[in-house]
């Protein structure tokens, strides 16, 4: 799709990250090095929470801004900077879950007899902790950070994009819209039923954090 | 008061509506009505304190705690190596692009001269041409064949009697 010069003049007024890139474009090594300090934290913790593997996330998040150097010749501003930057995260997470779940296919029965009895359903998890017989107690941070990480592992892939992207990036729905190549009715109702979903995932520790 | 469980699509529409409301998505209208809704409705205004609260507990996310120095030095290494790959086989590239270009240009030399010689040799070779060197022949023919005397019309042709045609000797 083309970006008319009105358009790429506006983005390029409004957005500095932009300008940061159209520096980037012209070779400037230095503009290149302050966007990947601005983003690299924010790209590394969408990508980990769509992966679920640190290391992966990290080395996807290299990928990305190996992309965005190598495309910076064709870069013209049609979308806000983090938009675009986060579309390439979009793809490049969609490449690497193909990846793994190609992998996947041929470990998931090793992993099953492995796991014992937990359940591999993170939602299941969820459940199982929370029926438990543990007696009623306030959960630490990483007790709690741990039960919303596997709430936002139970969402599909396109929900916990939409949610990453609107939690963290604070994107409104006509930019998720466009970072996830969907329409923004289509974004409206993935977001509504991602909330809904967290909500019954999360529903035993609403109350003040508290394991039932 | 609403049941949003006795209808699936109710409910679907109202968690819609509520999840528009909490990005800050709807318009003044429809925030208008929302905001109505809500100050009427106990179960809508508890279906929005729960998304809401499930929603800030994405706050106990971990976020990535990365050496930012470290990152960008690897990144950075990492690109300068893909770039140096990058201008290696742009090099070998222009290299077989300009072999393949000199392979090109002389194929099309080695063409032209096979070309240019197929010519020569259909014209020199063409059926007219015979007739063209043979026309002082042709056109003293009847006379010619009142001749019985082989040995006669040799000495004639080697005396160079019939213009245009080449002598044996020649």
């Amino acid at each position: 799709m083309s970006i008319s010069e009105s358009t790429a003049r506006r983005y390029e007024l409004q957005d500095p990250d932009v300008r940061l890139m159209l520096l980037v474009r012209d070779d400037d090594a230095a503009a290149f090095e302050e966007l990947m300090l601005r983003y690299q934290r924010r790209v590394v913790t969408v990508l980990e929470h769509l992966v679920g593997k640190r290391d992966l996330a990290e080395d996807l998040a290299q990928d990305v801004f190996m992309r965005v150097y190598r495309s910076r010749k064709s870069y013209v501003p049609g979308s806000r900077f983090s938009t675009w930057l986060f579309t390439i995260v979009n793809n490049v997470a969609s490449n690497a879950r193909r990846s793994l779940a190609r992998r996947k296919e041929v470990q998931v029965t090793n992993a099953a007899e492995q796991s014992g009895s937990q359940p591999a359903d993170p939602m299941e998890r969820i459940a199982t902790a929370a029926s438990g017989m543990m007696p009623t107690r306030q959960l630490d941070k990483s007790e709690m950070g741990s039960i919303v990480r596997q709430a936002v592992e139970s969402l599909n892939e396109r929900q916990r994009m939409a949610v990453l992207l609107s939690k963290f990036e604070e994107m409104s729905y006509a930019d998720i819209a466009e970072t996830m190549g969907m329409s923004v009715q289509a974004i409206k109702s993935l977001l509504s039923r991602a909330r809904a979903n967290l909500k019954e995932a999360l529903q035993p520790y609403l109350q003040e954090g508290t394991v039932p | 008061m609403t049941d949003p469980t006795a209808h699936p699509d109710a409910k679907t529409e109202m968690d819609e509506l509520l999840a528009a409301y909490l990005d800050n998505e709807l318009d003044d209208t429809e925030r208008s009505l929302v905001e109505t809704r809500l100050a009427e409705d106990e179960t809508f205004r508890s279906r929005l304190d729960d998304l809401d609260r499930a929603w800030d507990m994405l706050d106990a996310l971990p976020k990535a705690d990365l050496d930012d120095e470290k990152f960008v030095r690897t990144t950075v290494e990492m690109i300068t190596v893909a770039a140096s790959q990058e201008i290696q086989q742009y090099e070998q590239q222009r290299k077989r692009t300009a072999i393949i270009r000199q392979a090109g240009i002389a194929l099309g030399i080695v063409a032209l001269i096979g070309m240019g010689y197929m010519l020569t040799q259909w014209r020199l070779n063409r059926p007219d041409r015979i007739l063209v060197d043979n026309l002082t022949v042709i056109e003293n023919v009847d006379e010619l064949e009142r001749v019985d005397n082989i040995e006669f019309l040799e000495a004639l042709r080697k005396e160079g009697l019939f213009t245009g045609e080449t002598s044996d000797e020649s």
